[in-house]
């Protein structure tokens, strides 16, 4: 029987339609790249367990539609997100601005509070690069974003993605939950009420109508 | 055979059927006390979907903890504990059903607005959605569809979000036929697919049903892939819902005459330069969260139409052209807004609030006037947009293509 799961937390995926985001997401999860046995019947929603220093935390990965004509409904999938994870191609200059775009858009609707991971993809293809990785890594510093060097095809880089990503998003969960105890702990009065709120900041806030 | 029996039951899933038997257990008397007060508060009381939200979620979540420790539940296998849940939603929604389900006039509205638009856009081929050929299976979508329309046979929130997941599943195996072929195939491909399939589906209610899902169906179980197929659904809904001639792989003139032609003012379907674009990062779209919290408590049902048209016109975007009768109509809605709130139309027009009983057989004559004036303004708007629609190369370059 598998652990239980702890925490749940959701990983919004951005990036162009040529970026490769659904490939990294499907070649993290499931293994092998192009291995038509392993794949499951859909690839836009998936889930990954992981063991992080013993807390077992479960990645729903949300995969987005990536084509500029659905741009404008991304904020529908941002709410409630714990963490975004944009691709980019290294080949393909235009995937980066609009990875840009994204961060833009992300941190307008919702806030710092969701963790960003800027994924430079498609490493293997390094002689066709046109972003530097340095352009990239400098821009996800300047975000406070982490920078990761990934391909799909290889397999490159995508454990270590997620997994720093889950362990980012748990701590930032722990310190709150932390912070929340040590309220309850000053207002004995309202203990009950205090907890009732903890026990609510792991499920998502109610859910507000969308864009019409 | 005692273990296995547990075992048995253990596995077994607790059936709506053998939560009511359950519940009519003495025992569960003030459980079924405590529910029939709740349902009683329905009774005669204006519908408020926000409020009301709220109050069936506070209410399911407080029994979910109440019945983990009643006498009747507390000795239940946790799966089944947690399907006495589900067992209650079920109840409770179907009999609060009538006084929760597309009860705000702003969810009816943009029922009617969404099924108009739909409709209109029947002529939506696959490859204006860039649907690659090996989707193009008209029996699964038809089955998808099938599966999307069954969603107004069922009340609980549970049960109609069965009916959607079943939805994207056909669609979801169609797509399966690409991953075979070697390549991972994501939202990229879903979302266009759910698109069609919605559009040619025009399932009655769709916003409403939405809402509904959204406002009622237990937080706590509003997870993972529900979550995310739900959400899918919700965006398609948006894009239809706000659908202009940046949306479509068609030429945007054509695109405006079919919608025209369907009775879409031409103003709906124009992008707004303030929309939200990737080039150049604007404000947040605000509408996300406004139009149904905010104006559903004011909204008399006159203002409406014009309301509906503001997200539509501030969504979408990129590569705005010229600054057209459209978009300037478009505009205007927040000043006639302004002026409603003033009382400033009303004291202008006098009709425009008025219901069948107010009007006197005196007054169709002047009604009759002021609707000639009306759609002669309105004629002479429409075919200055028209016209260089039906002669597109006559003078060579259009306005709106500078």
């Amino acid at each position: 029987m598998p652990p239980v799961v702890q925490h749940t937390f959701k990983v919004v995926v951005l990036g162009e339609g040529h970026a490769g985001k659904t490939s990294l997401v499907v070649r993290y999860v499931q293994g092998t790249f192009n291995d038509a046995r392993k794949a499951t019947v859909q690839a836009s929603f998936l889930t990954k367990h992981l063991d992080i220093d013993g807390s077992q935390v479960e990645l729903a990965i949300w995969d987005t539609a990536g084509q500029e004509r659905y741009h404008s409904l991304a904020p529908i999938y941002f709410r409630d997100a714990h963490a975004a994870l944009i691709v980019f191609d290294i080949t393909d200059a235009d995937s980066f601005t609009r990875a840009k775009s994204w961060v833009k858009e992300l941190r307008t609707m919702v806030g710092p509070g969701i963790l960003l991971a800027i994924a430079a993809n498609k490493q293997d293809l390094d002689r066709d690069r046109t972003v530097p990785d340095a352009d990239s890594k400098a821009y996800a510093q300047s975000i406070g974003a982490s920078h990761l060097q990934t391909s799909a095809k290889t397999g490159l880089g995508l454990e270590e993605a997620f997994e720093e990503m889950a362990a980012r998003v748990l701590q930032q969960h722990n310190a709150a939950a932390a912070t929340q105890q040590q309220a309850a702990k000053y207002l004995p009065g309202r203990r009950q009420g205090t907890m009732r709120l903890a026990d609510e900041a792991t499920r998502p806030p109610p859910k507000r109508s969308a864009c019409c | 055979m005692a273990d296995d029996n547990q075992l048995a039951e253990a596995t077994q899933p607790l059936s709506f059927a053998e939560f009511l038997e359950r519940m009519k257990e003495p025992s569960a008397a003030d459980l079924v006390r405590a529910i029939k007060n709740f349902i009683k508060t329905f009774d005669d009381r204006p519908c408020d979907p926000e409020r009301d939200g709220q109050h069936v979620q506070d209410f399911l979540a407080r029994s979910e903890s109440v019945f983990r420790q009643h006498p009747v539940w507390a000795s239940a296998p946790p799966e089944h504990q947690a399907q006495a849940t589900e067992g209650l939603e079920k109840y409770l929604m179907t009999k609060i059903y009538s006084k929760t389900f597309a009860q705000s006039p702003l969810d009816r509205e943009r029922d009617e607005a969404l099924s108009q638009r739909m409709a209109a856009l029947a002529f939506v081929r696959p490859e204006h959605l860039d649907i690659p050929e090996a989707y193009q299976d008209e029996k699964a979508w038809l089955l998808a569809m099938k599966e999307l329309h069954k969603i107004n046979q069922y009340k609980a929130p549970r049960d109609k979000i069965v009916c959607i997941l079943n939805c994207c599943r056909v669609i979801n195996n169609l797509l399966h036929v690409a991953i075979q072929q070697g390549e991972a195939r994501g939202a990229d491909d879903f979302l266009p697919v759910l698109i069609y399939v919605v559009i040619h589906a025009n399932p009655p209610q769709l916003a409403s049903n939405l809402e509904y899902i959204q406002r009622f169906r237990m937080q706590s179980r509003m997870q993972s892939e529900s979550a995310y197929f739900f959400t899918q659904l919700y965006s398609a809904a948006c894009f239809i819902e706000t659908i202009n001639t940046n949306s479509l792989s068609m030429d945007p003139d054509e695109f405006i005459a079919r919608m025209v032609a369907a009775g879409i003012p031409d103003m709906q379907v124009m992008p707004t330069p303030s929309s939200p674009s990737f080039r150049h990062s604007s404000p947040p779209p605000v509408v996300v969260t406004a139009p149904v919290t905010s104006t559903s408590a004011r909204a008399p049902p006159a203002q409406n139409p014009s309301v509906a048209a503001g997200p539509a016109a501030q969504q979408h975007g990129a590569g705005y052209r010229w600054p057209s009768l459209a978009e300037l109509q478009a505009e205007g809605v927040a000043r006639v807004l302004e002026a409603e709130q003033g009382g400033g139309l009303q004291q202008r027009h006098k009709y425009l609030y008025a219901s069948p009983q107010d009007l006197r057989l005196g007054d169709i004559s002047q009604l009759l006037t002021a609707y000639k004036e009306l759609m002669e303004a309105q004629s002479s708007q429409l075919l200055m947009l028209k016209n260089p629609l039906e002669l597109p190369s006559a003078s060579g370059q259009l306005p709106c293509q500078k």
